[in-house]
C-alpha cells in the first residue's frame, strides 16, 4: 500500500471520529510462503490483507474495533463500533491519550527485491537444494517465506506516520534416518538470503549427527549457536514488563541496576540497526505485553548493559507513575557480540554440548524465571575442540538469567529469524542443566 | 452467506478451471472476533474485529496452490483464482507424485451452532460489569495482589465451494469465560485460574458458569498456593483432572496423530510423530483403561463445524481403543497416502487467508467404563499428587518427551488429600505414561474442556477443539520440582 493510500483511508477514518481521542492504525501485507518436505514443495500460499485498527476514547473509557472493508461504509461502521463499544465501557486507569507528532529515525526495511519476489523464483531455489539433498540420499524439508508490507499510523493530535518494511526468511531442516540438521537464512532483501548455503549447512548437520548416542542428563557445558540462544533471550525479553516487577509478579522484582549476568551481556534495541532494522514505531495488535500507545516512537535502549539490568519495560502509564524514561516493546534485539567465531568457540571447549537450536520453550516458574524446552536438530559432543558426535535429543530446566550468567564466551553475533529482528551471538555457558533424554 | 458471495464463489471456480487446474475450491469467511481482559478495576482492552476474505485452492499440473485476498470484488475473486492456479503450476516443478485426494460425495448442505443468545447481541457494559465485578470479588482477599479476567466471542460465517458441486455453508459461535486471581508475597507470586470450558455456544454459556460463586474459593487458593509445601521429587502416582488432561491429550495424543506431521509434512515446524502408520493396530498406545475417541460431531464441540475446509463432513472414530493405535485426523490428501478410502475430515483453516491443513479434532478421553469417583481414584493411592488446571507444557518434535505442570497441586497420603503443594512438574515419554493409566472415573466426572489457541503450521494458523476427560490416574510417574 502506497503512503497516499495509507494516508487517505487513516484522515477518512479520523474525519469520522466524534469521539474525543482516535488512533488510527493501518496495516497490510503481501505475504507468500512455499513450504516443502520429503524433497517436494507440499505448500504454496499468496495472500494480500490488510486491517484498519480505530481506538476511540472518551476520557479514559476506550474502545477498539477492526476491520477489512476500506470502503467509506466499512471505514464508518469501524469508528461507529469503536466508539460505541467506548461509550459503553468503563475507564482503562491506564490509558494515555495520543501523542503529537514524534520525529520518527529513517529505518530502510523494505527491498523491491522481496516484493517483487515469485513463487517461480522460490521453486527454483528449493529445487536446487532438493538436489543437493537428494544426491546424498537425504531428505530435505523447510520453507522459504516474504512478506512486504507497510505499517501507517495516525491520530487525532494530527500524528502521522508510515513505515514499509520486507522480509524474506529461508529454513531448512535435512533428515537421514536418525539425525536430523537445521539452518536458516534470513534478510529483509530477497536478493541476500541464501538458501543454497543454508541447505549446506542443514545438511552437514544432518550428517555429522548419524548415529546420535545418549548421554546422561545433568550440567553441562554448552555451546548455544545463535538460534539457539536468541530462543532463550527473546522469551526473557518478552518478560521484562516492569510494571509486573515492581508488583513481585515477575523474575525481574527487585533486580534493576543490579548486576544479573555475566559482564559479557549487553542487549539492547534500536531500530535504525543498518544489518537489522527494526520498526520506528509500533501499530497493530502489540498491546500484549504492557499498553501502547499507537505511534510513539520506538526509543533505543538498553536492556542489560555489561550484565548490569538498566531498564525493564516501560509503558508510557509506568513511566509516567514511577518517573522511568519511556521503553515501551522494543521492536529488534541487538545482542552485542564479540569477535570469536563459532568454530573458534568450539575449539575452546574441552568437553561439553553444541546445540543447534532449541524447541518449545515455556516457563516452568516465572518468579525464577524457570524454562523449560528441548534441543532439536543437530546436538553434538565436544571433544578436546572438536565435535565428535551427535547426541539424542535432550529436556532442559534452566533459567535464562542463570544461563546468562554462567555465560563464559561471546560470539560474533549473525542475524536469526527467531521472533523479531535480532543479531544474536553464539554462546559459551557452563553448567547448563539437562533433566531428561529422548528416543531420538 | 448471500447470493453475491456465492455468485462470487462460482467466478472463482470458473476462473480456476479456465486457467488450468484439475480442482478447485473457494472458502468466504466473515470473521466476527470480539476479546475483552480486564485487570482489576480497568477495561484493560477491548478489540472487536470484524473482516470478509476468501481463499482459493487449487490443484494444477498435479500439484497445490493457494491464494487468498481480503478484497471482495468479482476482479480481485478472477485474479486471485488465477494466482492460485499460477502457484499450483511453480509447485509442480518440485513434485514426487501428483497430488491425490480421496473421495467425498459432493453435497449442498448447512451447518449452524445451536445457540441462544448471540454474543455480539449482548452490550459492552454487561460484559464489562460481569468481568469487573468478579475481579472485585477476587480483591476481596486482601493476599490477592492482581485479578484479571477475559472474554473471547467468535462468530465466523463460511461458504465452501469446490469444482466437485459440493456447496457448503456454516455458522460457528464460540464462548469463553476465565479470571484468575495472582497472590503475592515471601518473593514470590501464585496464580489460580478459574476458566470454564469454552465452547460453540452463544452468551447462555457465560450466563450458566458459576463465575461469582467461585470467585472465592480461587482467591483463596491463590493465596493458599503462595503458602503450600514444596513438592517432593521422586515416582508418585497422580490423579489429573480433566483441565489438566486436557492439554495433555492435546500435546501427546492429538498432535501426534495428525497424519500429515506423521507423513513429514511438518517437518520444518511443528515436526513429525513417533505414531507411524507401522504402529496402526499394533501399538499399544495406553493401557486397556485408555480411549480416545475423536468426534468432529460432538455437541458444543470447538472443532464441530459440520464439516472441514476439504468439504468431508463431521464424523466420529477411535485414535485409540482401549489401549491399541486405532487411528489418525486426516485431510482428503493425506488419508490416501496410507490406503485409506475416506478422509476423518480433519481439514481446517484458521482465517480465509489461511490454506487449510491437517487439524486435531475434537478429542476425548473416553470415560471408564466401571463406576469410579474423584474420590475412588484417591482413596487407592500411598503417595501422590492430584492435579487441577493447566501450567507448563512442552513436548518433543517428535510427540515423545513431554514435561507438564498444572494450577493447583495437591498432596495425596494414604488415601486423602493432605494439604496443598507447590512447584511440582510431571515429565514422561508418551505411552509410558498412557500405559501407567489404571483407572479413568467413570461418565458423571467426564468434562467438556478445550484448547483455544491450537499453533500449527507455517504461517502458524491457530485453531480450536475439544478435548473431554474424567479424572484419571497414573502410576509411577517423575514428579520433579519447577523451581529453579
Amino acid at each position: 500500500m502506497r503512503k497516499d493510500d495509507a494516508q487517505a483511508i487513516i484522515a477518512k477514518a479520523l474525519a469520522l471520529a466524534k469521539a474525543e481521542h482516535c488512533e488510527v492504525t493501518l496495516t497490510g501485507a503481501n505475504n507468500a510462503s512455499t513450504r516443502f518436505s520429503n524433497n517436494a514443495i507440499t505448500q504454496n500460499i499468496a495472500k494480500t490483507d490488510a486491517t484498519l485498527t480505530v481506538l476511540s476514547a472518551y476520557g479514559q473509557t476506550k474502545g477498539k474495533a477492526a476491520t477489512n472493508d476500506f470502503s467509506d461504509a466499512g471505514i464508518a461502521s469501524c469508528v461507529r463500533r469503536a466508539e460505541e463499544i467506548a461509550r459503553h465501557s468503563q475507564p482503562d486507569t491506564e490509558y494515555m491519550p495520543p501523542i503529537p507528532q514524534p520525529s520518527y529515525p529513517d529505518v530502510k526495511a523494505h527491498y523491491p527485491a522481496t516484493e517483487a519476489a515469485t513463487p517461480e523464483a522460490r521453486a527454483a531455489a528449493i529445487r536446487e537444494s532438493c538436489g543437493l539433498c537428494e544426491k546424498a540420499g537425504l531428505t530435505l524439508a523447510g520453507s522459504f517465506a516474504t512478506e512486504s508490507g507497510v505499517w501507517a499510523v495516525g491520530n487525532s493530535k494530527g500524528l502521522f506516520g508510515y513505515w514499509p518494511y520486507s522480509d524474506a526468511r529461508y529454513i531448512s531442516t535435512v533428515l537421514t534416518g536418525d539425525s536430523s540438521g537445521w539452518a536458516e537464512s534470513v534478510s529483509n532483501d530477497f536478493a541476500q538470503v541464501n538458501p543454497l548455503t543454508a541447505t549446506g549447512i542443514a545438511k552437514q548437520k544432518a550428517e555429522a549427527a548419524r548415529n546420535p548416542v545418549a548421554v546422561e542428563p545433568g550440567k553441562y557445558t554448552v555451546i548455544l549457536e545463535p538460534a539457539a540462544a536468541a530462543e532463550m533471550i527473546l522469551f526473557m525479553l518478552f518478560s521484562m514488563d516492569a510494571k509486573a516487577a515492581h508488583e513481585g509478579r515477575n523474575g525481574f522484582a527487585g533486580k534493576e541496576n543490579t548486576q544479573i549476568t555475566s559482564p559479557l551481556i549487553t542487549l539492547r534495541n534500536q531500530p535504525d540497526h543498518p544489518c537489522c532494522p527494526g520498526a520506528p514505531f509500533l501499530a497493530g495488535d502489540w498491546d500484549w505485553i504492557i499498553p501502547l500507545t499507537s505511534g510513539m516512537q520506538v526509543p533505543e535502549t538498553t536492556w542489560i548493559e555489561k550484565g548490569v539490568l538498566k531498564s525493564l519495560m516501560y509503558s508510557r502509564f509506568w513511566a509516567g507513575k514511577t518517573g522511568h524514561a519511556y521503553t515501551g516493546m522494543p521492536s529488534n534485539l541487538i545482542f552485542l557480540g564479540g569477535d570469536a567465531s563459532l568454530e573458534e568457540l568450539i575449539a575452546s571447549v574441552d568437553e561439553g554440548l553444541l546445540v543447534t537450536r532449541f524447541w518449545y520453550i515455556r516457563y516452568v516458574d516465572p518468579m525464577t524465571m524457570l524454562f523449560t524446552g528441548m534441543t532439536r536438530d543437530g546436538l553434538f559432543k565436544i571433544e578436546k575442540g572438536k565435535v565428535t558426535h551427535g547426541v539424542k535429543n535432550m529436556r532442559f530446566n534452566e533459567s535464562p538469567l542463570a544461563m546468562l550468567k554462567n555465560t563464559m564466551k561471546v560470539g560474533k553475533a549473525v542475524r536469526t529469524g527467531i521472533g523479531l529482528p535480532n543479531l544474536t551471538p553464539p554462546l559459551l555457558v557452563k553448567d547448563f542443566t539437562f533433566t531428561s533424554g529422548t528416543s531420538f | 452467506m448471500e447470493k453475491i458471495i456465492k455468485d462470487l464463489a462460482q467466478e472463482a471456480l470458473d476462473a480456476a478451471l479456465d486457467a488450468g487446474a484439475a480442482y478447485a475450491d473457494v472458502r468466504f469467511l466473515r470473521m466476527k472476533h470480539q476479546n475483552l481482559r480486564t485487570e482489576d478495576q480497568r477495561v484493560s482492552g477491548i478489540n472487536d474485529s470484524e473482516e470478509l476474505g476468501f481463499g482459493v485452492r487449487a490443484i494444477a499440473q498435479g500439484a497445490w496452490g493457494f491464494a487468498g485476498s481480503g478484497v471482495v470484488t468479482k476482479d480481485e475473486v478472477k485474479k486471485v483464482a488465477r494466482q492460485a492456479v499460477a502457484i499450483a503450476k511453480a509447485s509442480a516443478t518440485v513434485l514426487k507424485k501428483p497430488v491425490s485426494q480421496v473421495p467425498e460425495p459432493k453435497r449442498v448442505a448447512s451447518f449452524k451452532t445451536p445457540y441462544t443468545i448471540d454474543p455480539f447481541t449482548v452490550g459492552i457494559d454487561q460484559k464489562v460489569g460481569l468481568l469487573l465485578e468478579i475481579n472485585r470479588e477476587l480483591l476481596k482477599n486482601t493476599g490477592v495482589k492482581k485479578a484479571e479476567g477475559f472474554m473471547i466471542f467468535k462468530k465466523d460465517e463460511r461458504l465452501f465451494a469446490s469444482s466437485e458441486g459440493s456447496l457448503l455453508e456454516s455458522e460457528v459461535v464460540t464462548s469463553a469465560v476465565g479470571y484468575q486471581a495472582t497472590a503475592v508475597g515471601e518473593g514470590d507470586a501464585k496464580v489460580r485460574t478459574y476458566y470454564p470450558p469454552p465452547m460453540t455456544k452463544g452468551y447462555e454459556h457465560i450466563n450458566a458458569q458459576d463465575l461469582l460463586t467461585n470467585a472465592t474459593r480461587v482467591a483463596d487458593q491463590a493465596v493458599q498456593h503462595l503458602h503450600a509445601k514444596e513438592c517432593e521429587e521422586g515416582k508418585k502416582t497422580l490423579i489429573l483432572d480433566p483441565q489438566n488432561l486436557a492439554l495433555t491429550i492435546h500435546e501427546s495424543v492429538g498432535h501426534a496423530t495428525e497424519l500429515d506431521r506423521v507423513l513429514g509434512y511438518e517437518e520444518s515446524l511443528a515436526g513429525r510423530s513417533f505414531a507411524t502408520p507401522d504402529l496402526l493396530n499394533n501399538l499399544e498406545y495406553g493401557s486397556h483403561e485408555v480411549s480416545f475417541v475423536a468426534d468432529n460431531t460432538l455437541a458444543h464441540g470447538l472443532a464441530t463445524h459440520g464439516f472441514d475446509d476439504d468439504g468431508v463432513e463431521g464424523q466420529m472414530w477411535f485414535i485409540v481403543n482401549e489401549g491399541l493405535f486405532k487411528g489418525y485426523s486426516t485431510s482428503r490428501e493425506v488419508a490416501g497416502e496410507i490406503g485409506w478410502k475416506r478422509s476423518t475430515g480433519g481439514c481446517r483453516a484458521d482465517h480465509w487467508g489461511s490454506i487449510p491443513i491437517v487439524r486435531i479434532p475434537n478429542l476425548s478421553l473416553a470415560p471408564g467404563k466401571k463406576p469410579m469417583s474423584l474420590d475412588d481414584l484417591i482413596h487407592d493411592v500411598k503417595d501422590g499428587i492430584f492435579i487441577e488446571g493447566r501450567g507448563s507444557f512442552s513436548i518433543d518434535q517428535m510427540r515423545c518427551n513431554f514435561q507438564f505442570g498444572g494450577n493447583a497441586f495437591w498432596e495425596v497420603k494414604e488415601g486423602k488429600i493432605t494439604q496443598m503443594l507447590k512447584n511440582v512438574t510431571y515429565q514422561s515419554m508418551t505411552t509410558e505414561f498412557w500405559n501407567s493409566c489404571d483407572a479413568v472415573a467413570d461418565e458423571r466426572f467426564w468434562v467438556q474442556d478445550g484448547i483455544m489457541n491450537c499453533g500449527k503450521g507455517d504461517p502458524v494458523q491457530i485453531s480450536q477443539m475439544t478435548h473431554g476427560a474424567a479424572p484419571a490416574r497414573f502410576r509411577n510417574i517423575t514428579v520433579r520440582r519447577g523451581r529453579a
